[in-house]
């Protein structure tokens, strides 16, 4: 990368930062300032603690069946490389969650007897753990990794398989299966998409009811002030999770490097096949899905560029955030605050958005304004593997790079970072896929062009329009396919050249 | 040619200020163009819009409600605009809301040029506004479970146990039914409407997130009625549903009826845009497209409905203004007591 282009992408990052993140959350502040305590403190009703209990039960739950689903793909993926399989591994989290209810209740049909009033939350539960069991699989598989592994084939040396999995590997990987359940708990309690379209009311949907039904004063302050709890909640058991498994002072050990065997391969494409392939085929069983697509194309085809044009402009900047981060004082600051923007429902970003931008019509009237609620949202995807690109590299490669002439911060991280544009790039496409599944943040600052194709997609689920509904939805995974493939590619590549 | 730093330099900055031209002259706005606010559903917005552009040649740039804030969502973002409105026209897709917008000064006082056989009920005074195509507020119920004759002829009685433990209703801080609702306070009085929803309440309704996901709570089994509007009935039955619905009464001899309404938004930036799409959307062309979509909005004009053989007689004894009078009591009572 050039200095000339490095300076851009560094002034980018750092223009959108302040754009995303500390202009809206000021925006926001001033905002809820002017409301008076007694308004903002009105949140907190019954119906807010009852809706605070349901979501976390209804998390809770999804959390168990999405360790059931992940931690067998964890003990695949973890110490062992194969770009395929982590490829697969990364699908579902990039499949759009809409997509994945809309298959789902094909499966389930019209009556679930006898369980009429819990089917919607089982459902809901078994949706989000078909979405987000990746996240189990990549925590622990890396808990695994760093030494999980190694210990345990250190201990079945001299004791039986189970007995050396429970004294030397389960230790290790407990901590990392406590921070893939907190990152989940952290992920549901914001999400919105998936209850949603089960029947589920939950908080997310309750804040974003306030964030459409409430003055506009009133309605960032009291959103604002009811994410409180949940972000402490959250705070509180990843505090605990620390205090449990202590800090991660394992180092990745050596023996990592083995081919995933064809049996192991086949539980991962088998955990895939289940929860990525049953809803997609269902919704691909039907004969008139061609004449859908013509329609579909016909009708939307603007909208479609447009979402696709919003969802590539969001990624690009993204990753000029991530850069830019790493690259200037105070990385984990930042990566921290992306964070928890990142986890805050979608109405509270899309309203710190408006409340900052409603008086500039070129970014208030258009799409940027699209792109700055998506960028808020995902920033923290880049930071995190801007960071983590960073954090891998070894010590011995840093001091060539000074040695080459580097002396400034900004300059080291340039020289490492142009090895890494695989991760970029995955980390892109990442964003990508994002971006083009999100209903929360894109319904709240929606323009009038173009129309981001997720809200069109939950529009037609209310319609009953069942073709519309297919056909965009399957056009929604199949712009994820290249993704996943451009991102395997990417991660050879980088292996390779490692 | 080969490929110099500096010609790389030069063919990167190129592309980079193209990007940038083509972005804004994006964002340019046309005074040709008018933005529209449309809580009409968009599968008939979409239907009126390309209409209106085979008659003039102009595409409106078109705003749709979201799921979750419906007319409401819509309705507040034009009073946070202000007097810097975004919208020129507000196509809603209920009328109390839009009542409370011209009362506050956001709507625009112009009277179309083709409204003259609307009926003076479905006008503004002020010609603030304008009613076209109505639907009903019905309960839908899945007929292979209830029988059409056991079902309450009146919406009073759906408070009794028997009927609210399985009844599914919308959130009535949004939507139809939070006119609906305030229909309840304008007409019986504010006392029984809150003994009907303490009724309701302590007799088990099911609140849910929409009137559609009230369909598919019907539909899926999770309750055995629901309230709801006309629209969302015909559209579930296009799809396959078994599904059907009754008229029940309100207490004046009729089901409460609600219009869809066009408004050109005060301080308006394309005010003539606004104002020929204004003119087109209170046509009598647009309330015979709506009658005919799925969505079979029945006509205001009497002379549309013989002509479109809807052989429905509309009550015009009650009024949207004192209904639009009890929304914010009525918003606040069903909330402190069906939402706690």
């Amino acid at each position: 990368m050039g200095r000339w282009l490095w300076q851009v992408v560094r002034a980018v990052g750092v223009a959108a930062l302040v754009a995303t993140l500390v202009v809206p959350v000021a925006a926001l502040l001033v905002r809820a300032l002017r409301c008076d305590a007694g308004t903002l403190l009105s949140v907190f009703s019954e119906r807010y603690w009852m809706l605070l209990a349901k979501t976390v039960g209804l998390a809770s739950g999804a959390a168990v069946l999405a360790m059931v689903l992940g931690l067998p793909a964890a003990f695949v993926v973890g110490g062992r490389r194969s770009t395929l399989v982590t490829g697969l591994v990364v699908l579902p989290l990039m499949m759009p969650a809409m997509v994945m209810v809309f298959g789902w209740q094909r499966f389930w049909g019209p009556y679930t007897p006898g369980l009429e009033g819990w089917a919607p939350w089982l459902r809901a539960m078994w949706c989000w753990a078909c979405w987000y069991w990746p996240v189990v699989a990549l925590m622990v598989g890396a808990g695994w990794a760093r030494g999980g592994r190694a210990a345990y084939e250190a201990a079945v040396l001299e004791t039986t398989g189970w007995v050396a999995f429970r004294r030397a590997a389960l230790p290790g990987v407990a901590r990392h299966a406590g921070m893939a359940a907190l990152v989940l708990m952290a992920v549901m309690v914001g999400e919105y998409t998936v209850p949603h379209a089960n029947g589920v009311i939950v908080l997310s949907a309750e804040l974003m009811a306030i964030a459409e039904g409430e003055p506009f004063d009133a309605a960032g302050g009291k959103i604002a002030v009811g994410c409180v709890v949940p972000l402490v909640m959250v705070a509180a058991i990843g505090w605990v999770v620390t205090r449990l498994w202590g800090r991660d002072t394992t180092r990745r050990d050596d023996v990592g490097a083995l081919q995933v065997g064809r049996w192991r391969a086949t539980i991962v494409v088998a955990i895939v096949a289940v929860t990525v392939g049953v809803p997609t085929g269902l919704l691909m069983l039907n004969r008139d899905v061609p004449s859908w697509f013509r329609e579909l194309i016909v009708t939307y085809g603007s909208e479609l560029a447009g979402t696709f044009g919003v969802a590539a402009a969001t990624a690009v900047v993204v990753m000029c955030i991530g850069v830019a981060a790493v690259s200037v004082r105070g990385t984990l600051a930042i990566l921290l605050a992306t964070l928890a923007m990142g986890v805050l429902p979608g109405a509270l970003i899309g309203e710190s958005m408006l409340a900052a931008y409603q008086r500039i019509d070129v970014v208030y009237n258009h799409w940027p304004i699209l792109v700055l609620g998506l960028v808020g949202r995902y920033a923290w995807v880049g930071c995190l593997l801007c960071w983590l690109a960073m954090r891998a590299t070894a010590r011995d490669q840093v001091e060539s790079v000074r040695l080459e002439g580097a002396t400034s911060r900004g300059e080291v991280v340039r020289s490492l970072l142009v090895h890494q544009w695989p991760t970029l790039a995955g980390g892109a496409f990442l964003v990508l896929a994002f971006a083009l599944a999100d209903v929360d943040v894109v319904a709240i600052v929606a323009v009038p062009s173009p129309r981001m194709m997720a809200t069109i997609l939950v529009e037609k689920f209310h319609r009953f329009e069942t073709g519309m509904m297919v056909s965009i939805g399957l056009t929604m995974v199949l712009a994820i396919v290249p993704a996943v493939a451009l991102l395997s590619m990417a991660m050879r590549y980088g292996r390779r050249r490692a | 040619m080969p490929l110099t730093r500096r010609r790389l330099r030069f063919s990167i900055s190129f592309h980079a200020c193209a990007s940038v031209c083509w972005l804004v002259v994006g964002c340019a706005e046309s005074a040709d163009q008018p933005v529209v606010y449309c809580s009409v559903d968009e599968t008939f917005g979409l239907q009126v819009m390309a209409a209106f552009e085979d008659a003039t040649g102009i595409t409106p740039r078109v705003v749709y409600d979201s799921e979750a804030g419906k007319t409401t969502g819509l309705i507040n973002r034009i009073r946070a605009e202000g007097d810097r409105p975004r919208a020129d026209v507000l196509f809603s897709s209920e009328i109390f809301n839009t009542i409370r917008l011209a009362d506050e000064g956001f709507l625009a006082s112009y009277k179309p040029a083709s409204v003259a056989d609307v009926p003076a009920g479905f006008r503004d005074k002020q010609n603030r506004w304008t009613a076209i195509g109505l639907r009903a507020r019905v309960l839908a119920f899945d007929p292979s479970r209830v029988k059409r004759e056991e079902l309450p002829q009146t919406w009073e009685a759906l408070s009794q146990k028997k009927w609210a433990s399985r009844l599914a209703m919308a959130n009535p801080l949004f939507g139809t039914t939070r006119g609906h609702v305030a229909a309840m306070f304008a007409m019986w009085g504010d006392e029984r409407a809150t003994t009907y929803l303490k009724a309701l309440k302590s007799n088990g309704v099911q609140i849910v997130d929409g009137n559609s996901a009230a369909v598919r709570a019907v539909i899926d089994g999770r309750a055995d009625w629901c309230m709801t509007d006309t629209d969302d009935v015909w559209v579930a039955q296009r799809d396959g549903a078994n599904i059907e619905l009754i008229y029940p009464d309100m207490g004046h001899g009729d089901t409460l009826w609600i219009p869809t309404t066009v408004a050109l938004i005060a301080n308006s930036r394309r005010e003539e845009a606004g104002q020929k799409l204004v003119d087109f959307l209170a046509s009598g062309a647009v309330e015979k497209l709506l009658a005919e979509s799925t969505s079979r909005n029945v006509p205001v004009r009497p002379e549309l409905r013989r002509q479109l053989k809807m052989d429905i007689s509309i009550s015009d004894r009650m009024s949207y203004d004192d209904i639009a009078d009890k929304l914010e009591l009525s918003a606040a009572t069903a909330r402190d007591i069906l939402l706690k």
